[in-house]
This record gives structure tokens, sequence and C-alpha cells, in this order.
């Protein structure tokens, strides 16, 4: 299944990409407006806010008169705060079969936040000015494991093989490899994500992060699956999101507490 | 000769000038003392933990001068046989006198060993009702800060000999609310309604382990529910003051009761 975003929803909203905000700019996503303004001759102001009434305002300094933003998808670590290291914790709302000494590829809607960064003036770069979710039930935690020994994770719930929401989700492919003697049952997938990559493509809500790689072994009487982290070959007009993440080497991460 | 007055005999064989030379090494086993400890606090403290670190930084630094103080005597022609006799009898006094402080340094030591409580961490002691953080532990106590702000400090023979409660060890924790149904109500409705709300609106609260809700009693007003929430170790703060309103307002907006106490009175008439 080819990952493709809502049309119709996506044409009620606005989209990824770079503004340039010489006077006021005003945004739509699903539940949230922004609105940034120039106050003075350097000075601007950001406004945003949720579905649920809340605000956040802020105030920015740009001596060039002028105020460059980039809107994109960024990983879904820092709402409600950021708790955990970099563990995300996908549970599918179906569990997935997967046949002995078979591999199947999965796509999978993976929740996203959407990141608001201003572009240094006195360098290339950029900065995180706000970050907000358009699907609040995303922004949640779970464990992986037990109270004594498991891993605080980002958790979210998502159907397996649907379309994405735009400004909600982005899209993964999970390759399952089961090199057990049986067929088995997948319903979670538990890896490090700050070493993934976000991509999307501008003036549209389509994103994509690196892909994940699951290979199922039986040790000790038990299905453990090793996640991999797998590099997602963009095509030409897909951009990479800036990211605020520390970048880890391609660190595997061992489901060994159960995969169902 | 104008020196000659160094080699004046104070006490038993020891001279000025022996004295001199006893103060000059006591100077240098300082000085190496603190440069040990220093070294040992740039390089190697991170490997350790923060309060091991400068309790391993005092033993390296109080170790030196106690051997350079032996390297005194002996190298002077001090004779302790004396000191340790006159100092035996003495010592008995002072080590009935200081048997809280030995015990204390004691189990400073085996805390330091065991390790039952780190820097940082949120700990209870509930036979001495003091809840809160550890700021430090030293050689002989530990400072605790309790959650109003106010820091405590503890013998570490009271922490080494008490029951703690500690709520770092796991990355989460519960937190359990109690209340009551009216009997007129569905119960399976409530439970779903509650956890609904707890899913919705308490964004710290883990959806797995998901919340449960127990029924813990057919009681004389209601049927009591027990609602029990696993949130992050240290986000109690963001669960435990507004989850009772969470599951209030979602109750009400359902119309299900949660009753006063109330009691049925039968009149007796006459007939």
């Amino acid at each position: 299944m080819a990952a493709t975003g809502n049309a119709e929803l996506e044409s009620n909203f606005s989209a990824y990409g770079k503004y340039s905000i010489k006077k006021e700019l005003t945004l739509s996503y699903p539940y949230t407006q922004v609105n940034v303004k120039k106050t003075d001759d350097k000075l601007f102001s950001y406004y945003r806010k949720n579905s649920e009434g809340e605000t956040i305002e802020k105030i920015l300094s740009k001596p060039s008169g002028s105020l460059d933003l980039e809107i994109c998808p960024i990983l879904p670590m820092n709402l409600p705060a950021r708790k955990t290291n970099d563990l995300m914790f996908l549970r599918f709302e179906k569990q997935v079969y997967v046949s002995k000494d078979s591999t199947i590829d999965v796509f999978v809607p993976f929740p996203i936040e959407i990141g608001v960064f201003v572009k240094d003036e006195s360098s290339k770069g950029s900065s995180l000015l706000d970050c907000f979710t358009c699907e609040p039930l995303h922004s949640r935690f779970a464990l992986y494991g037990f109270p004594d020994n498991g891993n605080l994770c980002m958790y979210a719930k998502v159907p397996v093989q649907k379309q994405t929401e735009p400004f909600i989700y982005a899209m993964t492919r999970i390759s399952i490899s089961n090199k057990t003697d049986n067929g088995v049952l997948v319903g979670k997938v538990v890896f490090p994500v700050t070493n993934h990559n976000m991509y999307y493509i501008e003036n549209t809500a389509e994103a994509h992060i690196d892909d994940i790689s699951m290979t199922i072994e039986k040790v000790s009487h038990k299905n453990i699956a090793t996640i991999s982290h797998v590099e997602y070959k963009p095509k030409e007009n897909w951009r990479m999101a800036p990211s605020i993440e520390k970048k880890e080497e391609n660190v595997e991460f061992v489901m060994d507490r159960g995969i169902e | 000769m104008a020196f000659e007055f160094l080699d004046t005999v104070v006490y038993e064989g020891v001279t000025i000038w022996s004295l001199i030379v006893a103060a000059i090494i006591m100077a240098a086993g300082v000085i190496v003392a603190r440069i040990a400890r220093m070294v040992f606090m740039k390089r190697f403290s991170y490997r350790v933990e923060e309060h091991s670190a400068k309790n391993i930084g005092k033993a390296i630094y109080y170790g030196i001068i106690i051997i350079t103080l032996l390297g005194i005597t002996t190298s002077q022609g001090i004779d302790l046989a004396g000191i340790m006799v006159a100092g035996g009898f003495l010592g008995i006094v002072i080590g009935f006198a200081a048997q809280s402080v030995v015990s204390n340094l004691i189990s400073g030591i085996f805390l330091l060993v065991e390790k039952p409580l780190k820097q940082g961490e949120n700990i209870e002691i509930p036979t001495e009702n003091i809840l809160g953080k550890v700021l430090e532990i030293t050689t002989f106590s530990t400072r605790i800060q309790k959650f109003d702000g106010t820091v405590i400090r503890v013998p570490n023979s009271i922490i080494f000999n008490s029951i703690l409660r500690s709520f770092s060890l796991s990355p989460i924790r519960r937190t359990e609310f109690d209340i009551g149904i009216a009997y007129k109500e569905d119960i399976d409705k409530a439970i779903s309604v509650i956890k609904q709300a707890i899913k919705e609106k308490l964004p710290y609260a883990l959806l797995e382990p998901e919340p449960a809700v127990w029924i813990t009693a057919l009681a004389d007003s209601s049927v009591n529910l027990k609602v029990l929430i696993w949130h992050p170790r240290d986000d109690i703060g963001e669960i435990y003051p507004v989850g009772l309103k969470v599951i209030k307002e979602a109750l009400d907006k359902e119309g299900i009761e949660i009753p006063f106490p109330q009691r049925v009175v039968w009149k007796a008439e006459n007939k």
C-alpha cells in the first residue's frame, strides 16, 4: 500500500514547508491555528491555539525585519513532556500474523508532532520555536516490560495498512521476518526512534519516516524480536526535516518482553 | 651556635627540630592529600555516583593524612606505645560517649557499599514519617529535602536501620483513587466512562498497563470503586491533584450519581 495523504482533508489546511513572513501569516492545521504577525520593525509575535482553547504566545526579535519559518513533521517525543530517552511503542490495532520462515512488509501510520523551526540569521541552521500535535491522544506513555525492569516509551495505537491522516501521521514500513518454526502474532513494536530521519514534501501534508526491520527468533522457548533502523530512500521532491534529536549509531533494540 | 636551641628536647627524645620537620612533612602531606582528592574528583569521580565520589574523595584525603601522621611518628622516633596505653583508657571513655557517632559512621560506610538509596532519589522512611528527595549522603548523615521545601538531616544509623520506600527504582508508579457510585447505576458503564476520561484528560496516565477500575465494596451508600492509574514515576503531580476532578466531571457528564451517605428509615406504625 502506498503512503498517500487524504486530499480532501489536506486541502482544508495549510501545508508543510518554508514560509517567509514580512507582515502576517495565518496557518491552519487540524484543531490548531497558528498566527505570526509583525508587531514592530524588528519584532514578530507568534500565537498558537489548540482545540482545547489553550494558547501559546511568543515574541521573536528579527533584526532583518523578515522571519523565515519551516513547518515540518518531527518525532513525537516532546509532548506532553520529554520523559523518555528514545523509545517508541507502536501498538497495532489488529495483530499481524507472520508465517514461519517468511518476511512480510506492513505499512503503518507513524504518529508525529509538528515542529515550527526559525531560521537562524547568523547561520544556515534553524532552531525549534514550538511544537504541537494535531492528535493529543498520541502524546501518551506506556511501559514495555514490567514495573521493575520495563522501559518507559512514547506510545500510540495505530492501524495497520491504512492511509495516513495528514498532519497526524507519517508513514513507515515495518519489515517483519519470522525465523522461528511456527507462525507468530505481532501486536506491537518497540524501537529507538531518535536516529530516525523524517522526510516531507513541501506544500503538501505527506511525510515519511525511516523504516524498521523486525526479526523474530526463538530463544529459550521465547519469541524475541530484534528491531533495527532501515534508512528510507526518499525521491527527489522529498526533503529531510530538521531534527532536534541527538543521533545515535544504528542502535538495535531487542524486544525480549513480548511481541504480541 | 645560633641554632643550638633546635636540639632542645621537649618530650622524651622529641626535639624542636624534629617538631619543625614533622610540621613540614605534615604540610606536605596535606598538600598531597588535597591534590590527590582534586585529581580523583576531576578525573575519576564521573565514573561513580556523586555522593560516592565525595565520600571516596574524603577517604583519600583523610587516608593520606593518617599515613602522613604515622610517617611522622616513625621518622621522628616518637614512641606511640606510651601514648597508646594512656589513650587506651581515654579511648574507652570516648568510645562510650561517641557510640552514636561511630554508629553513624559505620552506617554511612554500609550505605555507600550497599547503596539502598542514591542522591536525587525520592524516598520515604515510613517509621520516621519522612518523605522527600535525597540531597546528599555524607559520612555521618543524609540530607533529605521534603516536598514542602524544608531540608532535614537524618543520621545514617536511622536510615540504615529503617524500612525504606524508594520511588525511583521503577520507571513508573501507581496512584489510586477511591470513589463510590449509586446502586442504581450501571457499573460497567461507569467503569468505561472513568477509563475513557483518564485516557483523554490525563496525558501522563500510561495506556499500557492501562488504567484499571476494581469494585472494592458493596458499601452502605454506594458501590465503591478503586481506580488505579500507572504514570511515570516523577509525575504524581500531574495525576494526583486532578485525577478525582477528571473522574467526577466525566461521571457528572454521563449522569452517573456519586451518592451522599444515606440511610433508609422504616417508621413503625400502630395498627
